[in-house]
């Protein structure tokens, strides 16, 4: 027994002999031994740690993790849109409501918020200008949030700094300077911001607040001023209005309010039966704008046949009402065919006195005093646009900005504080802005990002994104919108208008300022709601707060003579008039460090990641130069190589350049896509993407003007110009039988009033084997388009791609049209060049009932639900891209290779709720059936029928024309049902039976005869 | 020695040929070392095949991106490839087959070698769909299998899974039928083989082979069987592949002359590719005296007999676009002949159907070096033909928004290289490890047990003399 008992096992001879090798090597079994794990966490070397404690501050360790990252919660105070829940539910979605900061306009918002963070903005239907629409800048907001490139911190001399550092060093310059201090800002519609600026500006002799708008509205308010007596900005109601006439405004683009004009614009163009009406919209341009591509009729004039024709019609009102007009000299500059342009513009005018509108886009003042004069003596003031109530969205003051440059030359200036504004960039004379900045004895910026201004300042005081702070704006007289933080500040960042509080020792405390602002200044101008507390709550919750306005005096209109100048000067015949305008996407170039938007397909142009110069096809084809060939355009003191792009519809004489790109910082999309062999990077290393065009500003001394006189010769270079779309017409080529094919259907008003199916007469009958071979006893989703509301803006195109995760490619894969956009605008020319018309068509996934993609997919990866959708399954799709070739409509989309997002942070701005793909599969529109899915859920939840409406898709919602509908067509008292009972309601391609449920409303043009007529039936 | 002949016809096997002497003339290519030309040739072949390698292997490591490929024209060189290389395949199984059924002996000295072509050519057409996808690492999901996920079955609708069914079966058969047929000269080679190794090897490979009567009598049915089961498979085959297209929505692509127009072009572009290896395998391996100028007139016949063929299937679709008055049909038709790739149609027309013309000629079709060019520039206009089909109908389809452009990019090119290496280099060691020619069946055709007793025997110069049959 006692033998058993000391029986020894051994594993080897050495264990056995307990040879010392042996003995060590038993410790070395185990490299991380205990006492080092005890080291790292106690830091007292040589302690021993039992396994106990290490459990607890492992666990410790573990919760800590947790709660911290808890704290990225939205912040307690703000009050979500529909419910106020006790805490956040993880997995469900709260919406907020606040404002857009993407550019001035101040459309209402609401950010769909998951998991304490922002991954959707979406219209603020109940906002009184914007109504529910959001642009395509707006909706690429929050990916502007999570910018990795964001300031976090305050630099000084570009050394990285806290901020109690910060303020003493500039409290400390500040004690000696008592006077010429400059606050050089855009238009800062916040009036709390604007207070604290005018209070901190106070303490100093002859300082100012200059408001720059580098796209300037600066000649009507200035015209207003001197017709008026008052500088206003007038409000414009576009729905208001039975004849619009726009010389240059590309008002359903960019220009001023372009949200709220599109849904004016539209509201006064939707058709309901056939004893509807619509306005009538005349368009005067050199380029191709959005609005002109809109217009009923269209004329293609340069920027001085522009103003001469302006000053035409102001004449023959002037005779036709008996009130007097200058003498102004045009008659050099009008041509023989501006005559039928003129009568028939003061003919529509005359006939609808009071219900008409005329505006005008080009910076001049001369020129905004006639547009004035028109609409004084058509008495539209007070009726389509109002200057008691005048816009406040814009308010820049371009000769305020010349004064500050000059002064700062003179070496006048003590300070400069910079906001929100980027003058090193956008001035046409930056150079010597940049060396007289560099002079001033003290520079603030306070800017979210080194650029180029902020990176000459002496400190940068970063501000945080809208998204994260508190924020009002005075759009309109009286109209306020409201923006909430709707996430903890990703950054340590401050708010102008805080950092002014800081300084002059009125608290850190932020919304404490705002409210008490808000409790005296805002709130006694109403006397709706009595308790602060409940106007506060009701206005944050809301997103807005409609207050008195304040009262505006004006004079009794008078014309000031001075008649435009440069702008009236006829080109060269060896020269070109160039055009600077906004791109939808990149606006004036202050989104530029936005990957959505420099992939957005520009609506007309159809490119992506660039700016370009473009002509007409019979410039170019005069020149011999075709789309990509970089051409040298040279101006009085300026050039610049633009690559050539071909633009029918173009002013021969025109040369068209957009603004906002050459941003510095966008070298960062150097590595934008996927790198290999045949591969391109979008930039070239050290390049920026596209060129900066505010160079070509001409108008020194008297407001800035987007026009020059350039001239242009060709470089033998060449660019690949990235376009999503290459074939431009919705007639095959000539030498390929011509054919237009019916894809897009439109008439005329008087046709559609005579009978409502006109230009959509259906000549196939489809017949089906199987009338009823799905039931579809549930729903059955249906969408519907409708062409007459379109305006082609794109805003569902960038709401899509938030919406949907859909990855941004770069510019070589667009240029191999590889572009993922789900949801695409098909835009057609018609007609031959002085008449073409423009046609509107988004595209996405048809949702067929007779899907030709779901029956050739071998491994079942997309197939249809009993509700009538088309459902592609990532995980099980081999990618054999089948199902995209028998696409008929195209809008499957491959993962050629992992689009993966290398900015960890930017994909926070990721839905949750919906899969990231994998190269190797395909994707396509899914009619948003997480929506669909959440909304049954919720109704399923209430014990409650889903209404019709209760589902808005991500395209539709945010459409600013409300041109897109979707519902259940199986109800049928459905806004869809009727529509497609509609005579206007058609699908694309419905001869081939593939049965879509997307269809399409006809366009209606408010003309007498229809331009393609002749090719319809060619 | 002399043989006797039939005066009736001209014997298939030229130089009066003994039975040994087919034996020795056979094995001789085994049994030697190789020429520096067959390394040259192999070393060149191994080549492309290493570029395919690193292509493919590239392409699977980036993705399908590394393709010209975009979201209008999904599938170029890619299908293209395939369908070609299926197309290849179908003449073996035509002449080792339906000749056979058809009782035409002189398929006999080139039906092992066009089978090897049709197995080879199968392999290379298979890779095809397999790397095509995006993510081939999941290519056996669309085989019926039972399974977890589900269990997900696969969609019997779609004409990929057929695809996958037909050149699966068409593989394995092509497979067993060459290699049935090889077995009574694998017992050949194992009873010449002088080494243990080669003993053993053949012994084995040649499954204890020992030329009895009833050995013989089996395997001879076993012949008759398969060669019945894989002649409708010449037919099915292609005809499933044309479905991908036949049955898809596409103007080009939807079109019911298909499934006829693509047998008829396999067998077009088949015979073709048998004629090139032919050529050279005659001169290279020396046998003129099995393979025939005959042999060579009596395909460029089949050619010229298909290639009519393809060429009314060329008219008929070009008379269909017009009758039918679809405007996307008649379209598309024009857009082929008149668009951006009309390069690439007016090759496949010329190389398919004009030049083929002057096979009409009796002496062209004897010239060996016509023929061989004439084979050359049928498979270019044969994979022409596949590549204007499937990119010229879908870069422009309906949405004239859509219409793209396709240009292949050097990954691609790569891979069409590497799938002619790999051909090639399977190709060059067949012709060196197995016997090129039948030897058991050319021995069935010389001559032997057909004498007619009436005739009288003839010597060396066996020129057929119809006189002497009235005698």
């Amino acid at each position: 027994m006692s033998e058993k008992k000391n029986k020894i096992y051994w594993k080897g001879l050495e264990e056995k002999e307990k040879t010392p090798e042996f003995i060590n090597s038993l410790e070395s079994e185990f490299p991380a031994k205990p006492e080092e794990i005890g080291e790292i966490l106690q830091a007292t070397p040589g302690s021993e740690v039992s396994r106990r404690s290490f459990l607890k501050a492992a666990g410790f360790t573990m919760a800590g993790t947790m709660f911290a990252s808890c704290a990225r919660g939205p912040v307690e105070k703000s009050i979500p849109v529909l419910v106020q829940p006790e805490e956040v539910t993880p997995g469900r979605a709260y919406w907020y409501a606040t404002t857009c900061a993407g550019c001035n306009a101040g459309c209402g918002i609401l950010t769909k918020n998951r998991d304490g963070r922002p991954i959707k903005i979406e219209g603020n239907p109940a906002h009184p200008l914007s109504k529910g629409g959001v642009c395509a800048v707006g909706q690429a907001m929050v990916l502007g949030l999570y910018d990795s490139q964001r300031l976090q911190a305050p630099l000084a001399s570009g050394q990285s700094a806290i901020w109690e550092e910060v303020d003493s060093a500039i409290n400390k310059k500040m004690v000696d300077i008592s006077d010429n201090v400059y606050f050089l800002t855009g238009t800062i519609t916040s009036p709390s911001t604007r207070a604290a600026i005018q209070k901190f500006l106070n303490k100093f002799r002859s300082s100012k607040h200059i408001e720059y708008d580098p796209v300037s509205y600066s000649a009507i308010l200035d015209a207003h001023e001197k017709n008026f007596g008052r500088r206003v900005l007038p409000h414009y109601k576009f729905n208001q209005a039975d004849v619009i006439v726009s010389f240059d405004a590309d008002f359903l683009g960019t220009w001023i309010s372009p949200v709220e004009f599109s849904k004016d614009y539209t509201s006064g163009r939707k058709l309901e039966d056939n004893t509807s009406n619509i306005s009538k919209h005349i368009h005067l341009e050199g380029r191709m704008s959005i609005t002109g591509s809109n217009a009923d009729s269209r004329s293609r004039v340069t920027p001085a046949e522009t103003g001469a024709i302006l000053i035409s019609v102001a004449k023959k009102l002037a005779k036709k009402s008996g009130l007097r007009f200058p003498n102004w000299q045009i008659s050099s500059i009008l041509k023989e065919n501006h005559q039928k342009i003129i009568d028939e513009i003061v003919d529509e005018l005359w006939q609808a006195r009071g219900k008409s509108l005329v505006v005008c886009g080009l910076n001049d003042t001369g020129l905004q005093q006639a547009v004035n004069f028109i609409n004084n003596a058509l008495d539209n003031y007070g009726k389509t646009l109002d200057i008691q109530r005048p816009s406040q969205q814009w308010r820049g003051d371009d000769r305020q900005v010349q004064e500050l440059v000059a002064k700062m030359k003179a070496g006048k200036v003590n300070a400069l504080f910079v906001a929100d504004v980027n003058p090193a960039y956008s001035l046409p004379d930056a150079e010597e802005f940049n060396s007289a900045f560099k002079q001033i004895p003290l520079t603030v910026s306070f800017s979210d990002h080194l650029e180029e201004t902020s990176g000459l300042a002496q400190y940068i005081l970063p501000v945080p994104h809208f998204l994260e702070s508190w924020n009002d704006a005075e759009i309109a007289s009286g109209v306020f919108s409201v923006s909430q933080p709707t996430v903890m500040g990703l950054g340590n960042t401050r708010s102008l208008r805080q950092t002014l509080n800081i300084w002059q020792g009125t608290g850190d405390d932020d919304l404490e300022n705002f409210k008490t602002y808000w409790q005296e200044s805002i709130f006694p101008r109403q006397n709706k709601i009595t308790s602060f507390q409940n106007f506060w709550d009701q206005s944050v919750h809301d997103g807005y707060a409609e207050v008195r306005p304040k009262p505006v005096s004006l004079s009794a209109f008078r014309m000031v003579n001075s008649a435009p100048s440069k702008i009236l000067t006829d080109v060269a015949a060896d020269s070109y008039s160039l055009v600077l305008y906004q791109k939808a996407g990149m606006l004036d170039g202050r989104h530029a460090h936005n990957a959505w938007l420099h992939e957005l397909s520009d609506p007309i142009t159809k490119a992506t990641w660039d700016n370009y110069a473009s002509m007409s096809p019979a410039t170019a084809e005069k020149l011999g130069l075709e789309n990509g060939d970089v051409i040298n355009v040279t101006a009085e003191g300026a050039a610049l190589e633009l690559p050539t792009h071909i633009q029918p519809g173009q002013h021969d004489q025109v040369i068209a350049v957009a603004l906002g790109y050459g941003r510095m910082g966008t070298e960062r999309f150097a590595d934008v896509g996927p790198n290999w062999l045949e591969g391109k990077p979008t930039i070239a290393q050290g390049q920026t993407v596209g060129e900066n065009s505010y160079i070509f500003i001409a108008g020194a001394g008297t407001g800035y003007q987007f026009n020059n006189v350039v001239k242009i010769a060709a470089t033998g270079k060449h660019i690949n110009l990235a376009l999503t779309q290459t074939h431009h017409t919705i007639t095959v080529p000539e030498q390929l039988g011509g054919h237009r094919r019916d894809l897009v259907r439109e008439t005329t008003i008087s046709e559609y009033q005579e009978d409502p199916a006109s230009g959509n007469h259906k000549e196939h009958h489809v017949l089906q084997l199987w009338d009823k071979d799905h039931k579809y006893e549930g729903h059955h989703w249906a969408m519907t388009i409708d062409l007459n509301s379109c305006t082609g803006c794109s805003a569902c195109v960038v709401s899509c791609q938030a919406e949907n995760n859909v990855p941004v490619v770069g510019k070589d894969e667009v240029f191999r049209r590889r572009e993922m956009a789900w949801l695409r605008l098909d835009r057609y020319y018609s007609g031959e060049d002085e008449n073409i018309d423009v046609l509107y068509q988004p595209v996405m996934c048809q949702h067929c009932d007779h899907a030709p993609c779901e029956g050739v997919c071998p491994v079942l990866a997309t197939v249809h639900s009993d509700e009538g959708l088309n459902q592609q399954i990532y995980n099980r799709c081999v990618g054999t891209r089948y199902c995209a070739n028998n696409c008929p409509y195209k809008v499957r989309r491959f993962n050629w290779f992992d689009y993966y997002r290398k900015d960890k942070k930017e994909n926070l701005a990721l839905n949750p709720d919906i899969t990231t793909r994998s190269r190797g599969v395909m994707e396509k529109c899914s009619l948003c059936v997480q929506r669909i899915q959440e909304a049954k859920a919720e109704a399923k939840r209430l014990g409650q029928p889903l209404a019709d409406g209760d589902i808005k898709v991500a395209c539709e919602q945010s459409c600013p024309a409300d041109a897109i509908v979707f519902g259940d067509m199986n109800d049928p008292e459905s806004r869809i049902s009727k529509l497609i009972n509609d005579p206007r309601h058609y699908q694309l391609l419905e001869e081939m039976n593939f049965r879509p449920t997307v269809g399409y409303m006809t366009k209606v043009r408010n003309r007498d005869e229809d331009h393609s007529e002749d090719e319809k039936h060619g | 020695m002399s043989t006797l002949y039939s005066k009736l016809r001209k014997p298939i096997i030229e130089g009066d040929k003994s039975l040994s002497q087919v034996t020795d003339d056979v094995a001789k290519t085994l049994e030697t070392k190789p020429t520096k030309l067959w390394w040259f040739a192999f070393l060149l072949a191994l080549t492309a095949l290493v570029a395919g390698v690193v292509a493919v292997t590239y392409q699977i490591k980036m993705g399908i991106g590394t393709w010209g490929l975009n979201k209008t024209v999904g599938w170029a060189f890619d299908i293209t490839n395939f369908v070609f290389w299926v197309g290849i395949g179908h003449a073996g199984t035509l002449i080792s087959a339906i000749l056979f059924l058809f009782r035409q002996r002189w398929r006999t000295s080139i039906n092992r070698s066009a089978e090897a072509m049709t197995v080879f050519a199968v392999i290379c057409a298979g890779l095809f769909p397999i790397i095509h996808m995006g993510r081939p690492w999941l290519f056996f999901w669309i085989a019926p299998y039972p399974n977890f996920r589900g269990p997900l079955w696969v969609n019997f609708r779609s004409p990929l899974l057929w695809d996958f069914f037909a050149i699966s079966t068409y593989f394995t058969i092509s497979l067993v039928f060459w290699y049935i047929g090889l077995i009574p000269d694998l017992a050949t080679l194992r009873d010449r083989a002088k080494t243990k190794i080669k003993k053993a090897v053949y012994r084995v490979t040649s499954f204890g082979w020992n030329g009895s009567v009833r050995t013989w009598n089996r395997y001879e049915t076993v012949y008759v069987l398969l060669a019945a089961l894989a002649t409708p498979l010449v037919l099915s085959v292609h005809s499933i592949v044309s479905m991908d297209f036949a049955t898809s929505v596409i103007p080009g692509w939807h079109t019911t002359i298909f499934p006829p127009y693509f047998v008829a072009g396999a067998i077009f572009s088949g015979f073709a590719m048998v004629l090139t290896l032919m050529i050279i395998a005659r001169k290279v391996l020396n046998y003129q005296e099995y393979i025939t100028l005959d042999h060579i007139e009596k395909m460029c016949k089949v050619i010229l007999a298909t290639g009519g063929i393809v060429g009314l299937a060329y008219a008929t679709e070009m008379f269909m676009a017009w009758y039918s008055v679809n405007e996307y049909e008649r379209f598309v038709f024009i857009n082929r002949a008149l668009g951006p790739f009309a390069w690439a149609y007016w090759i496949m027309v010329s190389c398919n159907v004009i030049i083929p013309q002057l096979l009409w000629f009796k002496k062209l079709r004897r010239s060996i070096v016509f023929v061989f060019m004439m084979s050359i520039v049928i498979n270019i206009g044969m994979w022409f033909e596949r590549f204007v089909i499937i990119v010229t109908s879908i870069h422009r389809d309906f949405l004239p928004s859509s219409w793209a452009m396709y240009k292949p990019s050097i990954i691609e090119i790569a891979t069409l290289l590497g799938s002619f290496g790999l051909f090639f280099s399977a190709f060059l060691l067949f012709a060196r490890f197995v016997p090129f020619i039948a030897i058991g069946e050319v021995k069935g055709v010389l001559g032997y047990g057909r004498t007619n007793k009436s005739a009288p025997q003839i010597g060396h110069t066996p020129e057929p003399k119809l006189e002497a049959v009235e005698e």
